[in-house]
């Protein structure tokens, strides 16, 4: 048997609030989240939940299935202190399935109060506690996935532009190993950063070595990076911002006209 | 979005002016004749309080207990309040909707008040003719129009300006230093406004575009002053609206070109900005909203720098990381916007967001409010005293000690909540992020990564009203396998 939605009953025509009842015997009841929620709708979870009880004097036990709760907007750390409510001030058996995710979460923010759990099941201050563990996806990072990755997120959000994302004169500071740091001129004065010599034309470098750089993005996700060595010379820094006055510096956070996502 | 657009025209409820229906009662003024006053006790930008002695006519009772005032007595009580508060400088007795019958004794009660040459009647129609005809009243002191009042009380002069000289490069704490040296209390004492010259500004930090509007609002709110922004660059203007640095306090800001706080071009927006938005509790939910749309917009436009990001404390990334690392952030702007209404009391909250995919910058985010300030927003919800701006910067990443000394909620009966900053803390750690947490007059900075105590104290910084996080995830520039 399934019945009254709380937003017909408490937060009529408000869509927010994902909450019904189920009654699998007459001694239980059996609260389903199935959506978001914040921490204010906790209290209209008790004062929904307090109606039920009120109509059915016989339940023993309090069930709450949040498995489903949103892992952006969920108040789970909210939700668990009103199980603790339900079981000592209104002397109920209760039971709450979370997410093994959401448990792991608050299990780690207060791990005096609650057991890193074993077997899937544990309690908390006499309150049971299930956690669902939910699918997990693991695939490396790699340019090739996040190509289909970034195809996936073109068709929610739109396509991507082309754009040239860097470009200007940099000059290798130092050395380490393959860890090659470097000042990048960009209109708006120098700044360091660190390549990995991969990304060089060749590995013979060395401090004071200018360069040409340039990141563009040539398809979604995809950023090419142009390193270009200037013939031997080693200008000083002056010279360069002289440089790139004279031919100034794509910085597209500065200064490119760009179209902007419709979000 | 919301718009704060309170400071041009009379509002009720400024921090001002809470303790004069305290004095008035003090006075032995009846308590009908303060509640009817405190219904009319309006304050005005800058410095002014806007006495609307109109009565609603469709209000039972109202005609009656405005004749029964007392306006000599009442004058006095005026005047002694004002001599209390220095921050009152200018007085309008705004007679609209006065009769005849009642002028006679609301003129006795401008003639008495004291601040003689910053005092004005505004009334319109027969009561108009009388005055104007009257000697006693000068007529550059009567106005028939509000709004003409208005920008006449807008008006301020160079002598009532405080100059705060900005550095080239604007940046939290050169921003801080600044006011600190320019715009001390006692010379904001004597001004109006504050006027921000930035003749010399070449570079502006988005901690600093972020920090601008709320000590604007926080400089109204404890001063009751105005401001004005001097001689930007092009291009610091451009950073500004872009940033959206002045539009929220538009209403605040005098003396400038319109097109400095005008909405940025959306065409020419740079897509790593997010301009600032204002949120109150009604807003709440849309804000986040946008916050969420914004973050998924900046994973579009730089997923390869969250992709590094993810990959800082996990190797090899997964998706399923870059996942949860994506989520983390959503849930961290949904965290502090909603400690920002939950905590500030009534006061006004800021969402600024920018992505710097550059090696020194990084995802930028700004959350704060000009409401009641960290330790009051503490002992509000704990069983704890918190004695100080500094005390409380330095607990409120240790709060998930004090757990056990949560209050109780009202309608709960029972300790609720009081997980969301440490959940806060875990999630920056897991990001490499480092967050600043300013109130009042204090700072202090963590690196959750390093330890979980604040890595440094900044004791006696400008004092700004509310509450102010900055959050930073550096770049970590990677080259994918």
């Amino acid at each position: 048997m399934k019945s009254s939605l709380l937003g017909e009953r408490q937060l009529q025509n408000d869509s927010r609030y994902f909450m019904d009842f189920e009654y699998p015997e007459t001694h239980i009841i059996c609260a389903n989240i199935s959506g978001e929620f914040t921490r204010h709708d906790i209290i209209h979870f008790k004062l929904a939940i307090d109606a039920e009880l009120s109509q059915r004097p016989h339940v023993t036990h309090l069930i709450f299935d949040a498995v489903k709760i949103d892992p952006i907007y969920n108040a789970a750390g909210r939700l668990l202190d009103l199980t603790f409510f339900y079981r000592i001030k209104g002397q109920l058996k209760v039971h709450i399935k979370l997410p093994a995710d959401t448990y792991g979460k608050l299990q780690k923010l207060t791990p005096g109060e609650m057991k890193p759990m074993a077997g899937g099941i544990t309690t908390v201050r006499k309150v049971t506690v299930e956690a669902v563990p939910l699918p997990a996806e693991s695939n490396p990072i790699t340019k090739d996935n996040l190509k289909a990755f970034l195809e996936k997120l073109v068709i929610e959000y739109g396509p991507y532009q082309p754009e040239t994302l860097l470009r200007c004169v940099g000059k290798i500071r130092t050395l380490n190993g393959s860890n090659v740091t470097v000042s990048l001129f960009l209109d708006e004065g120098e700044i360091l950063g660190e390549f990995n010599i991969s990304q060089f034309p060749r590995k013979e470098l060395a401090p004071g070595t200018v360069f040409d750089y340039e990141a563009a993005i040539s398809s979604p996700g995809i950023t090419e990076i142009k390193i270009d060595l200037r013939p031997d010379q080693e200008p000083s820094d002056d010279d360069l911002m002289d440089l790139v006055r004279e031919i100034g510096s794509i910085n597209p956070l500065k200064d490119v006209e760009e179209k902007t996502v419709k979000t | 979005m919301r718009t704060h657009d309170q400071a041009e025209r009379p509002s009720l409820g400024h921090p001002l002016l809470k303790s004069l229906p305290e004095h008035l009662k003090k006075t032995g003024l009846p308590s009908i004749s303060v509640e009817f006053l405190e219904r009319r006790l309006f304050f005005a930008y800058p410095r002014t309080l806007w006495l609307k002695i109109g009565i609603d006519p469709e209000a039972s009772g109202e005609v009656g207990i405005r004749h029964s005032l007392d306006f000599s007595r009442l004058g006095k009580t005026l005047n002694s309040w004002l001599k209390r508060n220095p921050a009152i400088r200018t007085l309008v007795f705004d007679l609209r909707g006065v009769r005849i019958f009642d002028a006679q004794g609301l003129l006795s009660l401008y003639d008495s008040a004291v601040l003689p040459k910053t005092k004005f009647i505004l009334c319109e129609n027969e009561i108009d003719e009388i005055l104007r005809a009257k000697t006693s009243v000068p007529p550059e002191k009567l106005f028939s129009s509000e709004s003409i009042l208005l920008s006449h009380l807008r008006d301020v002069p160079p002598q009532r300006l405080c100059q705060v000289l900005l550095p080239k490069s604007l940046e939290l704490h050169t921003l801080d230093q600044a006011l600190k040296e320019q715009a001390s209390d006692l010379k904001l004492r004597r001004a109006d406004a504050i006027s921000l010259d930035m003749s010399n500004v070449t570079t502006m930090s988005f901690r600093a575009h972020s920090m601008i509007s709320p000590v604007i609002h926080s400089l109204a709110h404890s001063h009751g002053i105005l401001a004005t922004i001097q001689n930007p660059r092009p291009r610091i203007i451009n950073d500004m609206v872009n940033h959206g640095t002045l539009r929220p306090m538009r209403s605040y800001i005098i003396q400038t070109p319109h097109e400095w706080r005008s909405l940025p071009n959306e065409t020419t927006l740079p897509k790593g900005v997010t301009p600032m938005r204002l949120f109150g509790e009604e807003e709440l939910e849309r804000l986040q909203k946008f916050g969420n749309t914004q973050l998924r917009a900046f994973l579009t436009h730089y997923v390869e720098w969250f992709a590094s990001v993810s990959d800082l404390s996990h190797k090899p990334a997964n998706f399923k990381i870059m996942e949860n690392s994506f989520v983390s952030l959503l849930k961290i702007v949904h965290e502090l916007t909603q400690n920002v209404t939950a905590h500030s009391q009534g006061g006004l909250g800021y969402f600024l967001a920018e992505l710097d995919p550059l090696p020194k910058g990084g995802l930028s985010l700004y959350i704060g409010d000009t409401g009641v300030g960290l330790a009051a927003g503490i002992e509000s919800r704990y069983n704890i005293k918190v004695k100080s701006d500094l005390a409380a910067v330095k607990l409120a990443f240790s709060l998930i000690d004090k757990f056990d000394k949560r209050k109780r909620d009202e309608i709960l009966d029972a300790p609720v909540g009081g997980r969301g900053l440490e959940d806060v803390r875990q999630m920056l750690r897991e990001l490499s992020g480092t967050l600043s947490i300013r109130s009042g007059r204090a700072m202090a900075t963590y690196d959750p990564r390093k330890r979980k105590m604040y890595t440094e104290l900044f004791p006696d910084l400008y004092n700004v009203q509310g509450t102010h996080i900055h959050i930073n995830i550096p770049s970590h520039w990677k080259v994918l396998p």
